[in-house]
């Protein structure tokens, strides 16, 4: 056996040998150097965490329950907190005393002279609340909003001042219904100021929950107005009041950041929370807490990603604002990026959009309500401005765009989808005897796209009489 | 007796001591789980229902095995090679093992049936049982899965290959179900509604029949006179030799050069090519699952659909298991590694050596894993959840190949070990869930515990080379056993030991006064007299004078103890907050007088009942009324009527803070005393949840630490009280409250013991009903007793903190 033969076997021989060693190291050595470039990025996303929570700190805004105390306790005054607190617990007593579960036991808004089957139940109602609405009264001028005493614990903060104040609105759109039945027009128009003073009150622009209340609230109050312009009831000088009321500057941009930055303040911590193990994360089934070991820094940096993307949504209050908030429940690709971040060394779970998905609001029906409200305050304001034109020129106006002369912009004429720029449909009808404003707005989703094909709002869709205001 | 009948007997009895061992290790395993699943079945109704599946292990599992016990350990033995030199028919030996397998089978059944009739009734969704829902069906797969691994060890000569090849013939089942469900029917086998259809049956008996058959001519062919075995030709013309070591090749000189470098390096291809078909099998089974995961995923990408592809993170597992067995069974065993003892190679090495393959193809395995879930992750697919991650999997198949590997170690019956490591590696897989779940053992000691099994079976190396007393390595093993046990509880059982308490001294000394507190007591009359389920027409939550003197006195009884309801009291308050309003509109008003007089009577009466009952949440409740009372008495008009006899007794009443503060320190000794003589939960201590003060521990912990957190709530506040009524500072103790309480939601400043919410003096007195009553003596000697107390004398408002 020659000596190269032996060097060239010894080559080989080392060759194999080494594969096979390659073969049983190369593999952990790989799954190793996954687990520590997983580990590098969550200490990468943690680090980003707190710059980003650090930054939110020095631009002043809530991260958790400690800072979101703080700018409540900030933003309101304690001058009115023992009186709002007196005036919801004696509205409560009043609405048990009368049994009063909802608008309803009151019926419609009648006008004087019409037969009101509750008239007798209402005004009695009504006499009892006089108690309480002088307080109110006295409080319209008073500093907003009011301190109550909130203790915020994470997700599951409870807010009763804000179910309370329901029936104090109750209380109050029976007194306009009194006052409408009664023709009382001054004690009409400041029913639905106090209305106003109630949502100012607790106007904290701080917790999304708190901007729905509220929106709900004005939906009722333009809604009474609506109702009450079936009938020639309104003076001049009343509808300039009442459009006063409804054009108090609203900055719903701004509105929508706060209310988010709240929600987010909320939501770290609750994840705060789950860091130390406890049961409020997002997976407890059959008593099995999903995520031991909390979240991961990987899935919090996507979840502090998502609601800033939520946050920044411009537009609020517009259909464009709708649609782009709507792509939350549609997942289209610009938002799986933030939603399906990944994880390796996250224990148990890889992808983040289920902790996403649990933490984040609704988005879309925020929006909406936004949306929503706003157009439902354009076409009241518009309705108006029919109605006092009709009363300033005895004739009613023959479209909208004639609404300039009794001072209404054209932005109040407006849908509130921006990219279409259509105003509210308008006709009378009954020989002159009525005016009507109308849109047949669907949905704020589809509306763009409907809009698009010209179908709207030109072409009426009759099933959607809710979207008519008649005026008289 | 004929010679035909001894040589019967005889082989009869070997093949009973052969599967005795199998039957004695499967009843052990069998009652350790139930003992297991009585213990942690309370927790989780899944693993309640899980139960129902624990006797059916015994014949299943017994069945996969028998074949493997009864052939594969006979070839390993060389034993069945000695048989056919004998005079015994092949046919006898096939059937006396056929039989003794199947009498096997039949006293697993047996055993069966009282470990099912145990777990009747303890799944809380159906009282009926699986095994009794669909006996038939799984007496027939186990009946066809008995015959299977008959066949399957006969026809491999790798015992091991042939256990693995069980698995396939043990779907065969899921397969039909897919198979007839697909015609259109649907049936579910594991459902506590399933019944099997007898279509299904009937399939069941044929392929059984078709397996017997196999099996017999599987045997037959091994018992015949074997072909002389080719010798193997050592030259490069075959791809495998060029990767041979070259030290057995018979040209080369053992002294030369050419041999592996690294006893490791000679291992590794050892534990390749030793049971290559085994580990092929191993392999295919991986692919398997993996490609049933990414079928799964794929479904979901493609359709929409969230497929549930447990069933291929299960085959995983699997593969994790039987690759941990490998590691000390076929070339792994304690005969085979005593030739690498007596030839110096170290237990380190070679125990390195039997891992290096395993721990290889588990990364393999985790790559491939990773590849898949890189790739969903960039597809954005957004419904696909609870995927779990790369590190999840790992550990996941690390901890199921350790405790698998273990056990191969210590249990040296093949068969044996394929059959319990899965048990075995599941159940300590579930133990670290369960620990980090329940007991909130960290992390790092999860991972600290998934290594223990490798340091166990590297510990036990030397004795298990040497081939020494199985008992040592027993021993070893039960140690190692304990330690795994023991260490994910130590993090618990330190929390629990560090938590604050009651100190003993303390204990000792108001036990006495705190039985006699709880003894002495009257139970209270509940304010709904009539029951909530009357609703919300209740008349007393209209308040008719009549029902007003009832929440005042019982019967006349003015001191007969009350308790509190949450909403007629916040109800009660609201009428009496519109009374005061409407006399504050109109001071001169007689009948507003009037009104307000008998609510600040009514409220004064509900006071002072309150104050006599022994729940603690009661004393809570008084202090939100004679707040609402200091609040309203110190202002107009009512100031200005102090002198009226309903306003002087309520005055009388709100100033009396010794009163107060003794009715409160009954009351809270009495809570503790009934909560300590277990005649109530926690989740009714005195009236409030004190298992909700610790949201941030598991379930399983805040049962645990509840008694002594709330000892240590009661501590406080009697310590309250005193520091209170000897004029010290309090902030200390509220601070010491809140993180009894509330640490988990909240920093003290803003939390319901701060200042912040406190009411009374310049922060007034808006109060969170809600809140009062749900943390315990959140409002003790806040400035609005000092309030009260200056109302009913000269002095100033301060609080005592």
């Amino acid at each position: 056996m020659s000596t190269s033969v032996n060097k060239f076997d010894l080559a080989r021989q080392q060759r194999r040998e080494s594969v096979y060693i390659m073969l049983a190291i190369v593999p952990p050595l790989v799954v190793t150097a996954m687990l520590v470039y997983g580990a590098w990025r969550e200490r990468r996303a943690s680090g980003t965490i707190e710059t980003r929570l650090a930054a939110l700190v020095a631009e002043n805004e809530p991260i958790g329950n400690g800072t979101l105390t703080r700018f409540y306790d900030s933003r309101t005054t304690r001058s009115t907190t023992q009186a709002w607190s007196d005036i919801f617990a004696a509205t409560r007593a009043l609405s048990t005393k009368y049994d009063i579960t909802s608008e309803s036991e009151f019926g419609e808004v009648i006008s004087a002279g019409a037969d009101w089957p509750a008239a007798a139940f209402a005004n009695q109602f009504s006499d009892d609340a006089q108690v309480i609405i002088n307080q109110i009264r006295r409080l319209s001028v008073a500093d907003t909003p009011t301190w109550q005493p909130i203790l915020f614990t994470d997700i599951t903060t409870l807010l009763p001042e804000l179910q309370e104040s329901r029936d104090v609105r109750e209380m109050l759109a029976n007194e306009f219904r009194a006052a409408y039945h009664a023709a009382d027009h001054s004690r009409a128009v400041e029913s639905l100021a106090m209305i106003q003073t109630v949502e100012t009150a607790l106007d904290w622009q701080t917790v999304l929950v708190g901007e729905l209340v509220r929106l709900a609230s004005r939906n009722e109050r333009y809604q009474l107005i609506r109702d009450s312009l079936r009938s020639n009831f309104w003076r001049a000088d009343d509808l300039k009041q009442l459009l006063a009321q409804l054009r108090r500057p609203d900055d719903l941009d701004s509105r929508w950041r706060h209310s988010l930055a709240g929600e987010r303040a909320m939501i770290f911590a609750s994840l705060r929370m789950t860091e130390a193990g406890g049961l409020q994360s997002q997976g407890v089934i059959d008593n099995v807490n999903l995520t031991p070991f909390g979240i991961s820094t990987t899935h919090q940096l996507s979840l502090l990603n998502v609601m800033d993307r939520v946050q920044s949504i411009a537009g609020v209050g517009t259909a464009q604002h709708v649609r782009s908030a709507a792509d939350w429940n549609w997942f289209p690709r610009s938002w799986a990026p933030l939603f399906t971040q990944f994880s390796i060394t996250s224990i148990p779970f890889a992808l983040g959009h289920d902790v996403n998905s649990y933490y984040v609001p609704s988005i879309q029906a925020a929006s909406e309500a936004f949306a929503r409200s706003e157009e439902s305050r354009r076409m009241t304001i518009t309705a108006i401005g029919v109605k006092l034109f009709e009363r300033e020129h005895g004739v009613w106006p023959e479209s909208v765009t004639g609404l300039s002369q009794v001072g209404i912009t054209p932005d109040e004429m407006h849908l509130v989808d921006a990219v279409a720029g259509s105003r509210f449909g308008y006709r009378v009808s009954r020989g002159g005897q009525e005016a009507v404003v109308w849109t047949s707005r669907e949905s704020f989703m589809h509306y763009g796209q409907r809009n698009a094909d010209n179908i709207l709002p030109t072409e009426r869709d009759k099933t959607l009489e809710d979207h008519e205001i008649h005026i008289r | 007796m004929t010679p035909k009948n001894f040589a019967t007997r005889g082989l009869l009895w070997k093949e009973i001591r052969l599967v005795a061992p199998l039957i004695l290790m499967l009843l052990g395993v069998t009652v350790l789980l139930l003992v297991l699943w009585s213990m942690f079945s309370y927790s989780s109704r899944t693993l309640a229902m899980a139960g129902r599946y624990i006797p059916l292990l015994l014949p299943l599992l017994y069945a996969a095995g028998a074949g493997a016990i009864l052939v594969g350990q006979e070839r390993e033995n060389r034993t069945l090679l000695w048989f056919t030199s004998l005079p015994i028919s092949s046919e006898r030996v096939f059937w006396t093992k056929t039989l003794v397998a199947l009498l096997g089978l039949a006293v697993m059944w047996v055993c069966c049936m009282p470990f099912a009739s145990m777990t009747l009734g303890r799944d809380q969704t159906s009282p009926s049982n699986v095994i009794f829902d669909d006996r038939l069906f799984w007496f027939l797969e186990s009946v066809f899965l008995t015959f299977g691994s008959i066949y399957t060890a006969w026809r491999f000569r790798n015992t091991y290959a042939s256990l693995i090849a069980v698995l396939p013939l043990a779907l065969m089942p899921t397969l039909l179900v897919t198979v007839w469900n697909s015609l259109g029917h649907s049936v579910a086998i594991t459902g506590p509604e399933s019944s099997a259809p007898w279509p299904l049956n009937l399939a069941l008996m044929v392929l059984t029949i078709l397996v017997a058959w196999l099996a017999y001519r599987a045997g037959m062919k091994e018992l015949s006179p074997a072909e002389p075995e080719a010798i193997g030709e050592f030259d490069d013309n075959s791809w495998k030799d060029a990767w041979r070591p070259s030290a057995i090749d018979p040209m080369a000189s053992p002294s030369t050069p050419m041999t592996f470098r690294y006893p490791l390096s000679s291992l590794v291809w050892q534990s390749i090519h030793h049971n290559s078909l085994a580990l092929a099998g191993l392999v295919a089974l991986l692919i398997g699952s993996l490609g049933y995961v990414a079928l799964s995923l794929l479904d979901a990408l493609n359709f929409g659909s969230e497929r549930d592809f447990t069933l291929g993170l299960m085959g995983m597992g699997f593969f994790s298991c039987w690759l941990g067995g490998f590691a000390f069974t076929g070339d792994g065993t304690a005969k085979r590694l005593r030739f690498l003892a007596d030839r110096g190679v170290s237990p380190l090495t070679a125990w390195l050596g039997r891992h290096l393959i395993g721990v290889s193809l588990l990364s393999v395995a985790v790559i491939a894993y990773a590849v898949m879930t890189i790739w969903i992750a960039r597809a954005h697919y957004i419904s696909v959840t609870l995927l779990p991650s790369i590190a999840m999997m790992a550990l996941a198949l690390w901890t199921l190949y350790g405790v698998s590997q273990w056990t191969s170690q210590f249990i040296r019956i093949l068969p044996a070990a394929v059959v319990i490591a899965p048990i075995f590696a599941g159940c300590a897989a579930y133990w670290l869930g369960f620990a980090a779940n329940q007991l909130q053992t960290p992390l790092w000691c999860i991972l600290f515990c998934s290594c223990i099994p490798m340091a166990a079976s590297l510990m036990a190396m030397r004795q298990y080379m040497d081939d020494t007393s199985q008992l040592r390595l027993w021993i070893m093993a039960s140690v190692a056993a304990v330690v795994f046990i023991i260490i994910p509880m130590l993090p618990a059982a330190w929390t629990i030991s560090n938590w604050p308490s009651m100190p003993n001294s303390t204990r000792a000394s108001i036990m006495p006064e705190a039985r006699l507190a709880y003894t002495s007591s009257v139970q209270p009359q509940s304010m709904m007299q009539k029951g909530r389920d009357e609703g919300p027409s209740l008349a007393v939550f209209s308040f008719s004078p009549e029902q007003r003197l009832q929440l005042g006195s019982d019967g006349g009884n003015a001191d007969s103890p009350l308790a509190v309801d949450a909403a007629i009291l916040q109800r009660a308050l609201g009428i009496a907050t519109y009374a005061a309003e409407s006399l504050e509109s109109d001071p001169d008003n007689a009948a507003k007088v009037t009104a307000l007089g008998e609510w600040i009577e009514t409220l004064t009466a509900i006071t002072r009942r309150l104050r006599h009952s022994p729940r603690w949440l009661d004393q809570e409740a008084a202090d939100v009324v004679e707040i609402w009372l200091t609040d309203r008495l110190g202002r107009e008009p009512l100031l200005s009527r102090r002198d009226e006899p309903i306003v002087a007794k309520a005055l009388e009443m709100i100033g009396d803070a010794k009163r107060r503060s003794s009715s409160r320190r009954s009351a809270v000794l009495a809570t503790w005393y009934r909560a300590v003589d277990g005649r109530s939960s926690y989740w009714d201590f005195g009236g409030m949840p004190a298992e909700a003060w610790t949201p941030d521990l598991s379930p399983l912990l805040a049962g645990k630490l509840v008694e002594r957190n709330s000892a240590a709530v009661v501590d406080r506040a009697l310590q309250l009280i005193a520091a209170s009524d000897a004029g010290q500072p309090t902030l200390e103790l509220r601070r010491e409250l809140h993180s009894l309480t509330h640490s988990a939601t909240a920093a003290f400043e803003d939390g319901p013991y701060s200042d912040r919410m406190r009411v009374g003096g310049e922060r007034g007195y808006a109060l969170s009903l809600q809140q009062a009553l749900s943390s315990p003596a959140n409002q003790w000697y806040a400035a609005w007793e000092s309030d009260a107390q200056k109302l009913n004398s000269s002095e100033s408002s301060q609080d005592v903190n």
